[in-house]
């Protein structure tokens, strides 16, 4: 049996020696799609930071693929999707020279010639494909939309073939439309068997996707179980905002070429 | 014909030009990238301090500029790392606090003359020695190769620090030596440029070439080709119009800064690109199919449909597959 992908025991998270999220105790096996909900300060963003080793490890045991978290050799395996409103800077960049940033972990910067080989072209193409983003490699990120710009962060996470994909707030800030598109471009991660943990304030966009839901409240996880049991639970209408009937749901499909740009594989 | 090539201090100075306008534009774009473009300026502020203690001591004034600008761009970089309230005021503290030293020390020197502290400030075709020009051309390839060998990592952690972070890449290494090597091109652009005005020639073809190109690599290229059209093209200039290399080095740049914004206004945008700009507002008779979805009309070009709304496109989401 391996190693689970994530395992968490009294893990206690923080920064400058302060915890923020208390004693966490939690197991992610692969293929499983986790949404971590709670409302803002509630603690989850400090979880997911410590995971990535951006907040501090205070506590507890915590390992991913069967290492210690703090292992130099697990950075890089858990794929990130920050919460950010944009890729511009005040420098142009064009959006395959953004993701390509995720090929680094494959790199050495004492072999120079070495360098976007075929093999990193390659997967920048793919991870663009896979969030419907095939034909805008060539364009300047800081001309896309809000909407466009989180896939180019998935595509970026995706390049560096993480065994973990961890997402902050993917849906936070655009519109229904665009919200719907991201929630198609996780629905095929997830049948694609990419592990992914997200949070997030509204799961309903989510709701066809997520396997797992995990409540923080105030620092601790309140809930850990099924979509279904969560809803059961009274927590939240899951399905408040997700109209299963309106017009253009199901042509947001799998099986659909439906997302914009997406090139259609032979 | 090349009376110019006839001196020797001007087969330096283009030497020296030719230097400086390739190195500085190429680190000056990470400055740019992590909104420090004034970071060189203060570096130049504290380097006056070495290249005093470099004339009071009978120290090749160089060396100490060096020494003195490194410290100070290491200290620099600790501070905003740190990043405490207050970081700001330490840096100006220090920018002026190395320029203070430097003018007063400079006064107390055999060779303190106004004369020599000008050719320090503003630069000066005269002042590049041959000794001088061995140890730029050293110090310039160190940091054209670190610069380029280094380039992916530096870009990633300009782009977004945190994820650089999160995938391991060190990055207050990264930046430690992104400050370092903004140190040296300091003190290489000291004898032509000059160090109020050193900052300049890091920033200015950046910011003119930001105007002109479309991807990093490209704006990183065209940076360093105006750099050094701008630094030859200045000392050049100097030599004939008597005037301080600097400031004409600076001008020149500024020209070509104005000149590429003439450019990118006149030159019309292919239709191949029209991802990134509209070449007209969507209507009626404008060639794209348009899909009316009820209140308003959306236009479909190359995927996603574009409506019309305010100064900007809205990118939808297809109810169908792309029409080509």
């Amino acid at each position: 049996m391996t190693a689970p992908v994530l395992d968490l025991r009294r893990a206690t998270f923080g920064y400058d020696g302060v915890p923020v999220v208390h004693e966490v105790t939690l197991t992610i096996q692969a293929g499983e799609v986790v949404a971590v909900l709670g409302p803002n300060g509630s603690g989850k963003s400090t979880l997911v930071k410590g995971l990535l080793g951006l907040a501090d490890h205070i506590g507890g045991q915590a390992q991913a693929f069967g290492q210690s978290l703090d292992a130099a050799a697990n950075r890089g395996r858990i794929g990130y999707v920050p919460q950010r409103h944009t890729l511009a800077t005040s420098v142009r960049a064009t959006v395959s020279e953004i993701v390509a940033i995720g090929r680094l972990r494959f790199r050495t910067w004492w072999r120079p010639w070495a360098r976007d080989s075929a093999r990193d072209r390659q997967e920048i193409a793919r991870a663009l494909d896979l969030v419907g983003l095939g034909d805008r490699a060539g364009s300047d990120v800081g001309h896309l939309s809000g909407g466009q710009q989180r896939r180019v962060l998935i595509a970026r996470a995706l390049a560096s073939a993480p065994e973990l994909l961890v997402m902050d707030e993917p849906t936070a800030g655009v519109d229904q439309a665009n919200q719907q598109v991201l929630a198609a471009v996780l629905a095929r991660l997830a049948d694609t068997g990419t592990t992914m943990l997200v949070v997030t304030h509204e799961i309903a966009a989510l709701a066809d996707v997520v396997t797992r839901v995990v409540a923080v409240s105030d620092g601790v996880v309140a809930f850990d179980g099924t979509p279904e049991a969560y809803a059961v639970a009274g927590h939240h209408d899951l399905h408040a905002h997700h109209d299963h009937s309106a017009p253009g749901r199901t042509t947001i499909g799998l099986d659909e070429p439906a997302l914009p740009g997406a090139r259609r594989h032979a | 014909m090349l009376e110019i090539l006839d001196y020797a201090f001007m087969r330096h100075a283009l030497v020296a030009a030719l230097l400086i306008g390739a190195c500085a534009p190429l680190v000056g774009i990470f400055l740019v990238q992590r909104r420090l473009s004034l970071v060189g300026d203060g570096i130049g502020h504290v380097a006056l301090a070495g290249v005093a203690i470099g004339l009071l001591t009978g120290q090749a004034p160089v060396l100490t500029a060096l020494l003195t600008a490194v410290l100070a761009a290491v200290a620099i970089e600790i501070i905003r790392a740190r990043g405490r309230t207050g970081g700001d005021v330490a840096l100006a503290l220090t920018f002026y606090g190395g320029i203070a030293v430097g003018v007063v020390l400079i006064g107390r020197s055999p060779q303190g003359t106004s004369a020599n502290l000008t050719a320090y400030l503003f630069g000066s075709i005269s002042a590049t020695t041959s000794g001088d020009l061995v140890a730029f051309t050293a110090l310039t390839a160190v940091v054209v190769a670190l610069t380029m060998a280094l380039r992916p990592w530096l870009f990633a952690v300009a782009q977004d620090e945190e994820y650089a972070r999160a995938g391991g890449i060190p990055v207050l290494g990264l930046n430690l030596t992104l400050s370092v090597m903004t140190a040296v091109t300091v003190v290489v652009a000291m004898r032509v440029v000059g160090l109020l005005l050193v900052s300049a020639l890091m920033i200015i073809p950046n910011a003119a070439a930001q105007v002109l190109a479309r991807s990093f690599g490209g704006a990183l290229r065209m940076a360093v080709f105006l750099g050094i059209l701008a630094s030859v093209g200045g000392v050049v200039a100097s030599f004939y119009a008597e005037t301080a290399s600097g400031g004409t080095i600076v001008l020149v740049a500024l020209a070509l800064f104005l000149l590429a914004q003439v450019v990118a206004r006149v030159r019309p945008v292919t239709h191949g690109l029209h991802a990134e700009r509209h070449t007209h507002e969507h209507g009626p008779g404008c060639g794209h199919p348009s899909i009316p979805p009820g209140d308003h009309v959306d236009y479909l070009h190359d995927g996603p449909r574009h409506a019309p709304y305010d100064d900007h496109y809205d990118e939808h989401a297809l109810s169908e597959g792309p029409v080509r």
